[in-house]
């Protein structure tokens, strides 16, 4: 049996949808895998689809615990007693994380053969790394990003360090993620050990749609506040001159926040803002618009926008993540800063460039087809 | 009787001062009883309510590990999934006391409205007081039209920006008529400060809690650690306590070792301004920030984002300066800055003469004024609704006896 743990509480990111297609390539080769989220998910259609395949599905909170367990495991932590007689026990930070020793019983009670580990950011699958480097079932590190905000605490340098180290692979989205996660976590890279989210649909440059003296754009993603900001994007089109500009904008995507936006359309009365429903298709969604919108104010892995340019389409979007290894300013797109003022000034520079959107793209989908390799993802599977 | 909640999880913030300042004016209609989750006692503020003879009451769990436990257990079975104790131990305190009125001073802009469902559910009037609005921190769909329901359910909400009251009702797609501006106190004395020389150094001062999504300390250590302004005789430093303090202190010491240090809390803000040209707020979200507030008042200009109240208490190139809140904003604003800091001496007079005309002297006064108002409006409102069910029952008697 394989185990994959998502570390990323937001479905639909990029660590998500990377946890999906290795647990669907695992099925794919006959392998037993169970899918673990941090915390408790609402059922959504992959899941489902893959659960039909024989997916097991756990998440780390304690509802699928008897409350006897539950006591237990509470009189322990309250009396000081050790959960699972190991070193990182003793430690401050491990001794009352529910998730980490829900993940420990879990181990104990399937014993997978190997554990792969998808983390948005390098530090975030580490504790549970820990766990498994502990009980000694061997394990693979999946890494998106490394946030540079997010310093590593001394007390828990040791830990995350023994974590790595005891990593069977590990790969990262992109080399400059790999350096940043060595000069972070202080330990020495070796060879370049790159992987790429496999695309919802396959790459192809599709033609830009006629512009009849208008432009479409498009947002899509996790209609997420927080992190994305698509609020943003509508604050900008209810500006006088937005309003006054031939200029339409669709959101498609899944969210939180998604009839929130849609109120505050309402609020604002914009008649060019249309919300596309899940069921629109991504692939239908890029064909009938002219370039991508994003104003995310944190980011890892750019999966949206890879999209959009393996399609042929321009990115506006914030300089956040990775987004400047596949976009590059006033050549292949153009990036902001996640403020309104500065969304206004990057929509005007594209605005005024507007007849330069079809070479951008094009230019975009070759850096693209130059950068992806498709056989990544093989390989890692192979490795694994 | 009036009932105050202080929503912050924090044992003090600048957002208690309002209420706290107003309790001397708000205990001449009765007794007043202040409750929050966890009553710190051991801050010294605390200590005096308590002296005082104010109600302190604490909705934590009172029951200690056993009542917890069952709780928790209920949960596991898959029962009270929504289950609050605080929450629960509120509704009790509004069907034991029954107060007149309750103030339910947030955090943010809606981190209370919880309260505020209870109390509209048991009819207890309430005002809420929203001290700050987090653009990019919004109610999830699953939550809004209830709280949609507490917000226009209050008597009055008390905002202190025009900024947040417009954000609020943008987040929530509604108007507010019922909203009113409220000032919160400035706790230093107003006169300006002798201004220090610029010669060769130029200090700023960050006055602000060690929290980047807030304030932005990331931002500015990213923008000072550009060469143009590690090669300017430019100093920040920090000034407050926070989550963020060790990250932000790593942060400095990678990007701007030399320019940069963390001082920690302070006491005395008059003595520490003597030593200051200019305070820097590069926040991402702001209320009306009061180390703006006591700055100006001390005769400092203010280099700042434009978010919250900010733009409309500094008047950018007037009392200070004003820049969007992202990276290049901050270097555009603080590069305009540099350009005009011969000037900031007056900036810092001017800056004087607008917080003597934007913030009146004793806004906590004006603010029970407003509570006191509502409650005699509340009183008068119930008495006429049953003096018109009296004359309604009279009438009612009269007829029936004419008939008979």
């Amino acid at each position: 049996m394989v185990f994959i743990l998502n570390t990323c509480y937001s479905p639909d990111d990029a660590c998500d949808v990377y946890a999906y297609q290795l647990a669907a390539s695992l099925i794919g080769h006959g392998q037993q895998v169970a899918l673990i989220h941090p915390g408790k998910v609402h059922k959504n259609k992959k899941q489902v689809a893959l659960q039909k395949k024989g997916l097991l599905f756990f998440h780390l909170g304690e509802q699928h615990y008897s409350p006897f367990f539950l006591f237990r495991q509470k009189l322990k932590g309250y009396l000081n007693w050790h959960v699972l007689d190991t070193e990182y026990d003793r430690h401050e930070i491990y001794r009352h994380n529910q998730r980490l020793w829900t993940l420990a019983h879990l181990l104990k009670a399937h014993r997978p053969a190997r554990v792969l580990i998808a983390q948005g950011c390098s530090l975030t699958g580490l504790d549970y790394a820990y766990i498994c480097r502990q009980l000694q079932i061997s394990y693979s590190l999946f890494c998106h990003q490394v946030n540079e905000q997010k310093m590593v605490l001394p007390q828990e340098r040791f830990f995350m360090q023994q974590a790595i180290d005891g990593a069977q692979q590990i790969y990262f989205a992109s080399t400059s993620v790999q350096h940043a996660a060595a000069s972070q976590l202080d330990y020495s890279a070796t060879e370049p050990a790159v992987f790429f989210t496999p695309l919802q649909s396959p790459s192809r440059s599709l033609p830009m749609p006629e512009t009849n003296g208008e432009l479409h754009l498009l947002c899509m993603g996790r209609m997420d506040i927080f992190d994305n900001r698509p609020d943003l994007l509508i604050h900008l089109m209810a500006l006088e001159k937005w309003r006054n500009r031939p200029l339409y904008l669709s959101f498609l995507g899944e969210g939180p926040n998604w009839e929130g936006l849609k109120e505050l359309c309402a609020f604002y009365r914009l008649d060019k803002v249309t919300f596309l429903p899940p069921s629109y298709g991504l692939l239908k969604a890029l064909e009938g618009h002219h370039a991508l919108v994003l104003a995310a104010r944190e980011g890892a892995y750019p999966m949206e926008a890879i999209e959009a340019i393996s399609k042929c389409r321009m990115v506006i979007a914030t300089d956040v993540g990775l987004i400047r290894e596949w976009v590059s300013d006033g050549i292949t797109g153009f990036l902001g800063e996640s403020s309104l003022e500065s969304l206004d000034a990057t929509w005007e520079r594209a605005w005024s460039q507007s007849e330069l959107w079809p070479t951008m793209a094009q230019k975009g989908y070759e850096h693209f087809r130059h950068k992806y390799k498709d056989s990544a993802f093989q390989q890692a599977m192979e490795a694994l | 009787m009036v009932c105050i909640v202080s929503c912050i999880e924090e044992d003090w913030g600048g957002s208690e001062e309002l209420w706290a300042r107003a309790l001397p004016y708000l205990g001449q209609q009765g007794p007043i009883s202040i409750v929050k989750e966890h009553i710190p006692l051991a801050h010294p503020l605390w200590q005096a309510f308590a002296h005082s003879g104010i109600d302190l009451v604490e909705l934590e769990d009172k029951y200690g590990t056993f009542y917890h436990l069952f709780w928790q257990a209920r949960q596991a079975c898959g029962f009270a999934q929504d289950f609050q104790v605080h929450l629960w131990n509120f509704k009790k305190l509004l069907k034991r006391k029954k107060p007149n009125m309750v103030v339910i001073s947030q955090g943010i802009n809606f981190d209370g409205l919880a309260y505020a469902e209870a109390c509209l559910k048991r009819r207890i009037p309430y005002i809420l007081v929203c001290q700050k609005v987090v653009d990019f921190h919004w109610p999830k769909d699953v939550e809004r039209k209830t709280m949609q329901k507490s917000l226009l359910g209050a008597r009055k909400i008390f905002f202190v920006s025009e900024h947040n009251r417009r954000m609020t009702e943008m987040q929530f797609a509604t108007v507010l008529p019922h909203a009113v501006m409220v000032h919160n106190p400035v706790k230093v004395g107003r006169r300006v400060l002798p201004y220090p020389a610029i010669d060769g150094e130029v200090r700023l001062l960050c006055l602000a809690r060690l929290f980047m999504l807030d304030k932005g300390q990331d931002m500015l250590l990213q923008v000072l650690s550009k060469e143009k302004w590690r090669r300017r005789g430019l100093r920040v430093d920090f000034v407050g306590q926070g989550a963020d303090e060790l990250p932000l202190k790593q942060m400095a010491a990678e990007y701007c070792p030399d320019q940069v240090a963390f001082l920690g809390s302070y006491n005395d803000i008059e003595a520490l301004w003597a030593n200051y040209h200019a305070l820097i707020l590069p926040s991402r979200s702001e209320g009306m920030p009061l180390s703006a507030q006591e700055a100006m008042a001390l005769g400092r200009p203010v280099l700042c984002t434009n978010v919250g109240g900010n733009a409309e208490l500094v008047q950018d190139g007037i009392q200070g300066f004003v820049g969007s809140a992202d990276i290049t904003g901050i270097d555009q604003m603080l590069e305009r800055a540099w350009a005009r800091k011969a000037d900031w001496e007056e900036m810092g007079r001017a800056a004087h003469q607008r917080i003597k005309d934007f913030v009146p002297p004793h806004p906590e006064k004006i603010f029970a004024q407003h509570v006191l108002q509502l409650m005699a409006d509340t009183r008068l409102t119930k008495v006429r609704g049953a003096v018109r069910r009296k004359d309604f029952s009279k009438s009612l008697n009269e007829s029936s006896a004419q008939e008979n």
